[in-house]
C-alpha cells in the first residue's frame, strides 16, 4: 500500500506550548525549558490506524507537523506556512486569557488559507487546572461553532494527558474529509 | 620473659667471678705472710687474741670474711658489665624497647622533644641506605598527606607543583606515548567550545592559519588539475575538449572547470508547492539515501519564507537555487508542485535543459494527478518516478558523456571527420618540419659539444625561422668566435640557408688564482733571460669597490734593463686573471765600456775602430729602441791643439757615423769636455785620455 502523508500545522501565540505537544507526541518526552522556535520547524510522526473501520483505505499515515513560530505583536505568521495543510492544532495557554482570545484570529487565518482543513483546537498547560486555576471559556464560543473544528481538548504537554488523542482524532478527520 | 632470661645470665656471670675474687684473698693471704713471721711475740699475742675472738665469736667471723669476698667477686663482675659496651649492650637490647614504649607512654611531649631535631636526619640517612623500603613505608601515608595539603591549602600545593606540572606532562608522553592525549581528548571539545565562548575572536585567530591553509591547498588541488588540462591543450582530450566548449558556447576556461568540479546529481524530487508533500522521488545510489519528506517541507518552508520575506515585491520571482558549499540545490517551479535537484559541482547547461524540459513534460502530462495531490503516493503515475530517475543518471558523471556524444552525434562526427582530416595533412607536415628542426639543433650542439676546448660549456642551439640561435657563455672572445665557426659549418652541411645567430656571451670567469700566479712566474721568467733585466712579480687578488669585483693584480718591482717597461705590462695585461699591472721599475741602462782613441789634435776615427767597436755599440741600440746614447767627446787640457772644439769634433763624428749606420739621430747625444775621463788618471798613458766614451741613456 503506497505512503500517505498529510502536513499538519500547530498554530498559537508565543510561548503556549506548541513545540511541547509536539514533542511530546512525537518523541515522548518534556521539558520545561523554553526554547523559542525560529521560523519553522518540520516534525514527522507515523500514525497507526485501527484497520477495522470501514471508512478508513489506509493503515498508516505520515504526519508532517509543521511547528509555526508563535505569533507575538511584533510577527505575524508567514501565511505560505500554512498552506497545503490538511489540518491544523491551535493551540493556547489556560493561564494566560489573551492566548485564548487570538485563537479566534488563527483559526480565521488558517481556514482561509485551507477552506477544506480539519482544526483541533487544545487548551494547553491543563496540568495547572488541578493547581486550581480557573478558567474562563467564554470567549471560546466562536472557534467552537466555527464548522471546521472539529473538537477542543484540555491538553497537558507536560504529562502527556490528551496529546495523542488529540493528534490521532486530527488524523482520521482528515481521512475522513 | 626478657625478665627472666637475665636474671639467669646475671647469676651465671656471678658464679664465674666467685672464683676469680677467692683466688686473689689466697694470694694476699701469702703475700702477707712473711712480714708476720718476724716479730713472734706480737704472733703470740695475736693467737692469744685469735683464741679470745674464736671463743667469743666462734667461726662467726671466717664466715664473714667469705661473704665479704663474695661480695668484691660481684662488684667486680658489674664493673666488667659496665665498661664493656657489648655486654651492656646485649643486656640492654631486650628491655630498651619496653623502656621507650613505656617512655612514649607516660610522657609523650618529652619523647618529642628528644627526637624532633633528629627525626629529619634518621629519615634522611635511612633514605640512604635503603631507598626503596623508605619509600613503601612512606608511600601508605603519601596519598592522604597530599588530600590533607589540598584540602588545607591547594594554593601552596599549586604554588608547589606548578612549575613541574609541564615537565611531568612531557615525561608521560616519552613513556607512553597516547596516554595524555587520550586522557585530555574526552575535555577537548568542551574546552574549545568554552573558549569560544569566552573569547571568540582569539579562537577565529588561532584557527584562521589552519582554515586558510585548508583552503588553501584545496584551491592548489583544483589549480593543479585545471594546470594539468590546459598544458594538455594540444593532446586529444583538449583538443576535444575546445570542440566541445565551441560547440556549448561557452569558454574553454568554463569547461576546464566545470571538469575539475564534475557535476553529480544526487536525489531529485517532486514536491508539492503547497503543502510539502512529496510527490516523487528518485535519488542515487552512490550516496547516501536522503530524508525526503523532512528535506521537503523544510525546501518548502524556505521557499516560502524567501518568497513572503525576501522577494516579496516581485511577484514572478522565485528561489532558483540554493547553494552550500559545492553542493547545491536546484529548484524548478511551476503552478503545484515544483522540482528539486540536488547536485554537487558545477551544473552543466545541457542538465539544466534536460532538468526543464523533463519537468515541463511532467506537469504538463501530469497537471491533474499533482494539482489534486492529497499526499497519497498511489495516486502518483508511476511515470513520474521514472523520469525523475532518468534526471538522476543523466546527472550522475559516468552516464554524462554518453548521452553527450549520442546527442551532438551527427554535428560532432562531422566536425571531427574534418577536424581528422586537417591534422593528419598537418601532423604529416609537422612531423617533417619537427625531424629536420631537430636533425639540425642536433647537428649544432653536437659541433660545439665535440669541440675539447668548447665541450666544457654548455651551448644551446634552437632553430628560429631560419636563424640557429645560438645561446650560451663562454670565458673569452675568441671561444666566443670559435664557437660560431664550429656551428656554422656544422648546419651549414645540412642546410646552407640557416644563418647562425651567435648570441653567446664572453663573460669573465674568474681563472684560477694559483694557475695566474704561475702563469705571471713564467712571463716574467722569459723577461728575466734577458739582459739586465731582474724582475720580481707578485701576484694577489684585491677587492675594487669602484667596480664591486674583485681584481687581479701584478706588482713587478726590479729592474727592467734595455727592456721598455710598456712592453713587460703589456705582457703580463695578457695573461686572464691579470686585471691591473703595478711596475715599480728601474731602468738600468746597459754599460758600454767601448771607449775610442784619438792621435794628438786628431779627431778621426781609426777604421778599425769602426768595424770592431761601432758595430756593436749601433748593433745594441737597435736591439734596445728605447735606450739613447750619449757620446761624450774628450780633450785632455794638456793636449796640443786640444780644447773643447776638438772634445766636440770627437764626439760628433762618432755620432755621425752611427747615424749613417741608420740610428735616429735624436737617439745620439755628443758632448765634448776639456779633460779626461774620470777613471784616467796621471799614471795612465796620455793617450788614454784623447777618447771618446759612451754612456746609455733612458
Amino acid at each position: 500500500m503506497a505512503k500517505v502523508s498529510k502536513k499538519i500545522c500547530l498554530v498559537g501565540d508565543f510561548g503556549v506550548g506548541k513545540t511541547s505537544l509536539i514533542r511530546r507526541f512525537v518523541d515522548r518526552q518534556f521539558d520545561d525549558r523554553y526554547l523559542s522556535t525560529v521560523g519553522v520547524k518540520i516534525s514527522r510522526k507515523l500514525v497507526e490506524l485501527d484497520p477495522s473501520l470501514p471508512d478508513i483505505a489506509t493503515s498508516e499515515v505520515q504526519l508532517l507537523i509543521w511547528d509555526l513560530e508563535g505569533r507575538n505583536k511584533f510577527k505575524a505568521i508567514v501565511p505560505s506556512y500554512l498552506q497545503g495543510a490538511r489540518g491544523a492544532i491551535l493551540v493556547a495557554d489556560i493561564s494566560r486569557p489573551g492566548t485564548l482570545r487570538s485563537l479566534e484570529e488563527h483559526l480565521d487565518q488558517f481556514c482561509t488559507i485551507n477552506p477544506k482543513s480539519k482544526v483541533m483546537v487544545a487548551l494547553n498547560k491543563a496540568d495547572l487546572l488541578n493547581e486550581g486555576l480557573p478558567i474562563d471559556t467564554s470567549s471560546l464560543k466562536a472557534v467552537d461553532d466555527h464548522s471546521q473544528v472539529v473538537k477542543r481538548y484540555f491538553t497537558s504537554a507536560k504529562t502527556g494527558d490528551q496529546v495523542d488523542d488529540l493528534f490521532v482524532r486530527l488524523t482520521y478527520q482528515m481521512l475522513r474529509s | 620473659m626478657s625478665t627472666t632470661d637475665s636474671v639467669d645470665s646475671n647469676s651465671a656471670i656471678k658464679r664465674s667471678s666467685d672464683t676469680t675474687s677467692q683466688d686473689s684473698i689466697a694470694q694476699n693471704f701469702t703475700e702477707s705472710s712473711p712480714e708476720n713471721g718476724e716479730i713472734q711475740s706480737v704472733e703470740d699475742g695475736e693467737d692469744a687474741l685469735e683464741q679470745l675472738r674464736v671463743l667469743l665469736l666462734g667461726n662467726g667471723i671466717s664466715h664473714l670474711e667469705n661473704q665479704m669476698g663474695n661480695m668484691q667477686g660481684s662488684l667486680n663482675k658489674v664493673e666488667h658489665v659496665l665498661f664493656d659496651s657489648q655486654e651492656l649492650l646485649d643486656r640492654l637490647v631486650p628491655i630498651g624497647v619496653e623502656l621507650i614504649s613505656r617512655e612514649i607512654s607516660e610522657s609523650r611531649d618529652e619523647m618529642c622533644d628528644v627526637l624532633a631535631p633528629i627525626i629529619d636526619r634518621l629519615i634522611y640517612e635511612r633514605g640512604k641506605e635503603d631507598l626503596e623500603s623508605m619509600g613503601e613505608a612512606i608511600s601508605l601515608a603519601l596519598p592522604s598527606a597530599i588530600q590533607a595539603q589540598i584540602e588545607s591549602s591547594p594554593e601552596t600545593l599549586a604554588r608547589v607543583l606548578g612549575p613541574e606540572i609541564s615537565a611531568a606532562i612531557r615525561t608521560q608522553m616519552d613513556l607512553k606515548h597516547g596516554a595524555i592525549a587520550e586522557a585530555i581528548a574526552a575535555e577537548m571539545g568542551e574546552a574549545i567550545q568554552r573558549q569560544i565562548e569566552l573569547d571568540r575572536d582569539v579562537m577565529v585567530d588561532a584557527l584562521y592559519p589552519i582554515i586558510g591553509g585548508t583552503i588553501n591547498k584545496y584551491l592548489q588541488e583544483v589549480i593543479n588539475d585545471i594546470n594539468e588540462k590546459v598544458s594538455d591543450s594540444l593532446s586529444p582530450e583538449g583538443i576535444k575538449r575546445k570542440v566541445r566548449a565551441r560547440m556549448q558556447g561557452v569558454s574553454e576556461a568554463e569547461l576546464i572547470l566545470r571538469e575539475s568540479s564534475r557535476f553529480s546529481a544526487r536525489a531529485a524530487f517532486l514536491i508539492h508547492k503547497e503543502s510539502g508533500l512529496v510527490i516523487a522521488e528518485a535519488q542515487s545510489e552512490d550516496a547516501e539515501s536522503l530524508e525526503s519528506d523532512m528535506l521537503a517541507g523544510m525546501l518548502t518552508a524556505i521557499r516560502s519564507f524567501a518568497a513572503d520575506c525576501v522577494i516579496a515585491d516581485d511577484g514572478g520571482s522565485e528561489l532558483n537555487e540554493i547553494e552550500y558549499g559545492s553542493s547545491r540545490i536546484l529548484l524548478e517551479v511551476a503552478g503545484y508542485c515544483y522540482v528539486a535537484v540536488i547536485a554537487s559541482g558545477e551544473v552543466p547547461k545541457v542538465y539544466l535543459h534536460k532538468l526543464r524540459n523533463t519537468f515541463g513534460s511532467l506537469v504538463q502530462n501530469y497537471r491533474k494527478e499533482i494539482s489534486e495531490f492529497e499526499g497519497d503516493l498511489g495516486t502518483v503515475p508511476e511515470d513520474v518516478t521514472t523520469r525523475l530517475s532518468w534526471l538522476i543518471e543523466q546527472g550522475s558523471s559516468k552516464e554524462k558523456k554518453n548521452s553527450d556524444d549520442k546527442e551532438s552525434f551527427p554535428v560532432v562526427t562531422w566536425a571531427l571527420g574534418g577536424i581528422g582530416v586537417a591534422i593528419v595533412g598537418l601532423f604529416g607536415f609537422f612531423s617533417y618540419q619537427n625531424y629536420r628542426v631537430n636533425q639540425l639543433e642536433t647537428a649544432a650542439i653536437e659541433s660545439v659539444a665535440q669541440d675539447p676546448t668548447l665541450g666544457l660549456y654548455n651551448l644551446t642551439a634552437a632553430l628560429d625561422g631560419d636563424r640557429m640561435v645560438m645561446r650560451g657563455r663562454v670565458p673569452s672572445d675568441n671561444l666566443r668566435i670559435l664557437a660560431e665557426h664550429r656551428m656554422t659549418t656544422a648546419v651549414g652541411a645540412i642546410d646552407d640557408g640557416i644563418a647562425v645567430d651567435n648570441q653567446v656571451r664572453a663573460v669573465n670567469v674568474p681563472p684560477n688564482p694559483t694557475a695566474v700566479a704561475a702563469e705571471v712566474h713564467r712571463t716574467i721568467q722569459l723577461f728575466n733571460q734577458r739582459e739586465g733585466v731582474n724582475l720580481d712579480p707578485a701576484y694577489r687578488l684585491r677587492y675594487d669597490p669602484a667596480s664591486d669585483t674583485t681584481q687581479g693584480e701584478v706588482t713587478v718591482n726590479g729592474s727592467v734593463g734595455a727592456v721598455p717597461v710598456s712592453e713587460v705590462r703589456s705582457a703580463l695585461a695578457t695573461i686572464p686573471g691579470v686585471d691591473q699591472v703595478v711596475t715599480n721599475l728601474e731602468p738600468i741602462m746597459p754599460k758600454i765600456g767601448t771607449r775610442l782613441y784619438f792621435s794628438v789634435g786628431s779627431a778621426n776615427v781609426v777604421t778599425i775602430d769602426r768595424q770592431v767597436k761601432l758595430t756593436p755599440i749601433s748593433n745594441l741600440l737597435k736591439r734596445s729602441p728605447q735606450v739613447r746614447l750619449k757620446i761624450i767627446g774628450y780633450s785632455p787640457s794638456d793636449e796640443t791643439g786640444g780644447g773643447q772644439g776638438l772634445a766636440l769634433e770627437r764626439s760628433r763624428l762618432v755620432r755621425q757615423d752611427l747615424i749613417e749606420r741608420g740610428i735616429a739621430p735624436n737617439r745620439l747625444e755628443a758632448e765634448g769636455r776639456v779633460g779626461v775621463p774620470e777613471d784616467v788618471t796621471a799614471t795612465s798613458p796620455d793617450w788614454a785620455g784623447r777618447s771618446v766614451a759612451f754612456q746609455a741613456i733612458p
